[in-house]
């Protein structure tokens, strides 16, 4: 699997340059996401996936944009065939309702121009029977103030075509006349009782002085059948409103001419009034009802009522949706649902000059137009199968063509892991797999030759491994005896530069002895010439006295400072004068050698004496013989104690053993051989605390602290304070060396440690000080750490207390 | 009392003691002795001698002392003091400090510890002898 990630990303194989061009043809997204997939995939389904899923983005989109697009062409469609449907109804309702108005007012213009008497009844009554052949009207008629009646039209619920007339001709009754097609009155065929004066016609008209529509009436002889009248006043010379001028009209037609807008096969139109009543529908569907209870008579039908269920559905959206009709100002393009088909509507008002309000309502069913969209959406559905289809065979096709030749290397590349060199694969191909195939063929050959050198190599290798591992041995065994000569000989450098130090620490005692020995033999050869003479100038008492002076000189006592001395002298200087003694200064010079402090006052009889200078000399003699020896005593004691601390610094450790030995110790060893360094202007603090002996190497420890307190001293350029402090924590020994120096730059505080770093002069340090001694607190297993600034510099060096 | 001095510089006491009995038995009281166990205490004698009109002839100082070494020392007297006679006395050679005191100090002779009381005294007898022959030459032209 990590080889075909390994293929995958590499651009140089086939299938990486494969899927290289994939990438090219703006498949980035996917061949990242593809090779996010974690390489468990077969790589069949790897080669083959994106083809397909490609496929099926590509041709789901198509369709998906096709559809919309359909659905808003249908859409558009269907909003431009209403608002088409809806001005053609319009301007039919237009003409169509404008036929009775201008009836009427054809009438009033003749009646104006004088041309009919309103009170010739005759000639209207013929006029008007003319009028209803030319006129597709109902009936044409007018009324007078006083009651008189004169109109020509059908006859109640029948076909016949009548005069009909109220005057004192007729008794005030109403005259029915059947009528020939001339519009001649042929007989007398009903007489009745009619008052106008209080009907809706008449009595509105006259009360609002103008044109008015009257009701949308139905008649119950004529079930299904609607009519509307239009009534307008007639006005005498005076603009005395006079009568009443009506023309009745069929309103039926309108369905008619509604049924023949076709926009679609299910499309509706209908139109009603703003309280519901339904006018006209394109279903044709009757605007009257029968009343249930009621049978014979009938009433109108409201558009909630309708049969047409997809008509009464949308009556019920837009009273939902409007609320009140009578409120619509504008045309509205809605959609809703019906039965779960969208259904394009829309709703127009419809009004006229005398009061009319209508609305007309255009209904169409989506589906109408989707017919063929959805056919289009089907075909291009199983279009995409059918690519899907060819897609996943080619794509599987290709992967097999590309994974075949792989797994047949796979095979082959795990026979040779398993041992099997004899491999060869047959791909009869001149691509990139087959120069694989060659590739491979060829590399089992080699690898197969190399194998069989290699096992040949090997053979041989053994024993050159063999002489190899001696000489490496020898190597290492040299490098150690090198290692042991660089340590021993950083010793001596330490050494050396000790002895330096030690040479003026015990030349100065021996210097002394040398000297000391020299006064001795000189002044007891002085004494023992003088003494004898002594006895003889001087009286027994001078010379008891004389004694004194010689046991108060040499009576141990703290050796006198040069300063103290020099202060003694003056003193005695002084009070030698005041007793008025001659010689004083000279006398108080050997006096004060000898350091008398006390009991002058006893001498003054043998200091008045006048051979007392060469008596003084004698007494001065006897005293330097004591603290010459004093001189040497103490000359012995320095030097001593320095061969000690050399002794305790050189001492080899034969045994190669670790011992109890005191870490304090080490140090003051160190202390003591460095004293002349650290004497001149070194601040020596200690701070030792209580510490158990340690089992370790105490040899190397002390050339550890030599190290470190050498460093230090050469850090302060011999001034400043070195501090040594030596603790234990947490069972573990703890030496502090600090000193007040400049401290080691930052840059070198790493280096410090690696062998032969050095910041002296040539010649000056090895640069293995610290190296080694990094080296000897690692043998003990203790750790070494450092820590400089300006003016402080700490190395602490930490080495675990180890049980016995 | 002389009025001409030796003045011998060492930090080691016992040293000083036995300097001064060798000096003061070889030179008797031809000149006055005078001991100091640090620089600052030789500049003091050095101030005492002038105020008591005593010149000091030599001065023979060890070189490893605290604070101020030997060759700083001597090399101030001689700036000061150009006519004492400076001579070393050191357990320790420090070739450099001992050129540049030769140098810069006139430094008339270095006697290494352990010395001989021959060597010392013989150094000190002809450097007087030397030091006195060149006053009366210059006092003589």
């Amino acid at each position: 699997m990590a080889k075909i990630r390994l293929i995958l990303q590499d651009p140089g194989h086939p299938i990486g340059w494969v899927l290289l061009a994939a990438k090219s043809l703006s498949m980035a997204p996917l061949i990242n996401r593809v090779r996010q997939i974690p390489a468990r995939l077969p790589l069949r389904v790897v080669l083959s996936v994106p083809f397909i899923i490609q496929i099926l983005a590509s041709t789901g989109t198509v369709g998906y944009l096709s559809y919309r697009n359909g659905q808003r062409a249908v859409s558009d469609l269907a909003n431009q065939l209403m608002l088409q449907a809806g001005e053609r109804v319009s301007d039919y309702l237009n003409t169509y309702l404008s036929v009775p108005e201008q009836l009427n007012q054809t009438n009033l213009d003749i009646i104006e121009a004088g041309l009919l008497n309103v009170y010739d009844f005759q000639s209207a009554g013929t006029l008007f029977r003319k009028q209803f052949d030319d006129y597709n009207v109902s009936y044409i008629s007018y009324g007078l103030k006083n009651g008189d009646f004169i109109g020509a039209g059908y006859f109640e619920e029948s076909a016949k075509v009548v005069i009909e007339e109220v005057s004192t001709k007729t008794q005030n009754k109403l005259h029915v006349y059947a009528t020939n097609s001339l519009g001649n009155r042929i007989e007398l065929i009903d007489v009745s009782e009619y008052e106008f004066l209080d009907e809706d016609w008449y009595k509105a008209t006259l009360e609002k002085g103008s044109t008015t529509w009257s009701e949308v009436y139905e008649s119950e002889g004529w079930p299904g059948l609607l009519w509307i009248a239009n009534n307008t006043p007639i006005r005498d010379q005076e603009n005395q409103i006079i009568g009443v001028l009506s023309v009745d009209f069929l309103l039926s037609e309108i369905s008619l001419f509604i049924k023949d807008i076709n926009i679609s096969e299910n499309s509706r139109v209908f139109i009603f009034e703003s309280d519901g009543l339904l006018i006209a529908s394109s279903d044709q569907e009757s605007p009257t009802v029968v009343e249930i209870d009621q049978p014979g008579k009938i009433r109108r039908r409201s558009v909630f009522e309708s049969q047409d269920l997809l008509l009464q559905s949308a009556a019920t959206y837009l009273k939902q949706h409007l609320k009140d009709f009578s409120s619509l100002k504008d045309a509205q393009k809605l959609t809703w649902r019906y039965n779960g088909r969208r259904q394009f509507i829309l709703v127009q008002p419809w009004y006229d000059k005398d009061g009319l309000d209508w609305l007309v309502v255009t209904i169409v069913p989506e589906n109408d137009f989707m017919a063929q969209i959805n056919k289009n959406t089907r075909t291009t559905v199983l279009l995409s199968i059918l690519t899907l289809i060819v897609a996943t065979q080619v794509g599987l096709w290709t992967a097999r063509w590309v994974t075949n030749p792989l797994r047949q290397l796979s095979r082959a590349a795990k026979n040779i892991e398993a041992g099997d060199l004899s491999q060869s694969i047959e791909l009869n191909r001149q691509d990139e797999l087959g120069a694989l195939a060659q590739s491979f063929n060829h590399m089992a050959v080699q690898l197969d030759s190399s194998f069989r050198e290699l096992q040949i190599l090997n053979a041989t290798l053994e024993d050159q491994v063999q002489a190899r591992t001696l000489e490496l041995s020898q190597a290492l065994e040299q490098l150690r005896a090198t290692q042991a000569d660089l340590i021993e000989s950083e010793k001596l450098a330490a050494l050396g530069q000790l002895i330096a130090g030690i040479a003026h620490e015990v030349n100065t005692p021996l210097g002394a002895i040398q000297a000391s020995i020299g006064n001795i033999d000189y002044s007891l050869k002085q004494s023992l010439s003088q003494i004898p003479e002594i006895f003889q100038i001087l009286p027994a008492e001078r010379l008891r006295e004389f004694f004194r002076l010689v046991d108060m000189a040499t009576q141990p006592k703290p050796l006198l400072s040069s300063r103290e001395e020099r202060q003694l002298r003056r003193q005695l200087t002084q009070t030698l004068n005041q007793q008025g003694i001659a010689h004083a200064s000279e006398l108080a010079v050997t006096l004060s050698k000898m350091g008398i402090s006390e009991g002058v006052d006893s001498l003054l009889d043998l200091l008045k004496h006048p051979d007392i200078l060469a008596v003084l000399e004698s007494a001065y003699s006897l005293s330097s013989i004591q603290t010459n020896s004093q001189n040497i005593q103490q000359a012995v004691e320095r030097a001593t104690k320095i061969v000690f601390a050399l002794k305790a610094y050189v001492r080899q450790d034969q045994t190669g053993q670790k011992v109890l030995a005191s870490i304090t110790d080490g140090l003051d060893t160190v202390l003591t051989l460095y004293h002349n360094q650290i004497k001149q202007g070194i601040d020596v603090i200690k701070h030792y605390a209580e510490l158990p002996a340690l089992l370790c190497y105490p040899d190397e420890l002390v050339q550890v602290w030599a190290n470190l307190i050498m460093n230090a001293i050469q850090a302060m350029n011999y001034k400043g304070t070195l501090t040594i402090a030596a603790t234990t924590k947490n069972k573990h020994v703890c030496v502090e060396v600090s000193d007040t120096g400049a401290g080691i730059p930052a840059e070198n505080l790493d280096k410090i440690f690696t062998p032969f770093f050095t910041t002296k002069a040539m010649g000056e340090g090895s640069g293995l000080g610290l190296h080694i001694v990094r080296q000897i607190v690692e043998k003990h297993q203790g750790s070494i750490e450092v820590s400089s600034q300006p003016g402080r510099t700490v190395f602490i060096v930490t080495i675990p207390l180890l049980e016995e | 009392m002389s009025n001409k001095a030796i003045l011998c510089v060492d930090d080691e006491q016992i040293v000083l003691m036995s300097l001064r009995d060798q000096i003061a038995r070889n030179f008797g009281d031809t000149y006055a002795y005078e001991i100091a166990s640090s620089v600052e205490e030789a500049w003091e004698v050095i101030e005492e001698f002038c105020e008591e009109g005593i010149s000091v002839l030599l001065i023979v100082s060890d070189w490893l002392m605290p604070n101020v070494k030997g060759d700083e020392f001597l090399i101030e007297v001689h700036k000061r003091f150009p006519h004492i006679i400076t001579v070393m006395l050191t357990g320790q050679a420090d070739e450099a400090a001992i050129e540049r005191t030769r140098v810069e100090a006139n430094l008339y002779a270095c006697i290494f510890k352990p010395w001989t009381e021959e060597e010392l005294v013989c150094t000190i007898r002809t450097s007087l002898e030397n030091s006195s022959l060149e006053t009366e030459l210059s006092s003589c032209s």
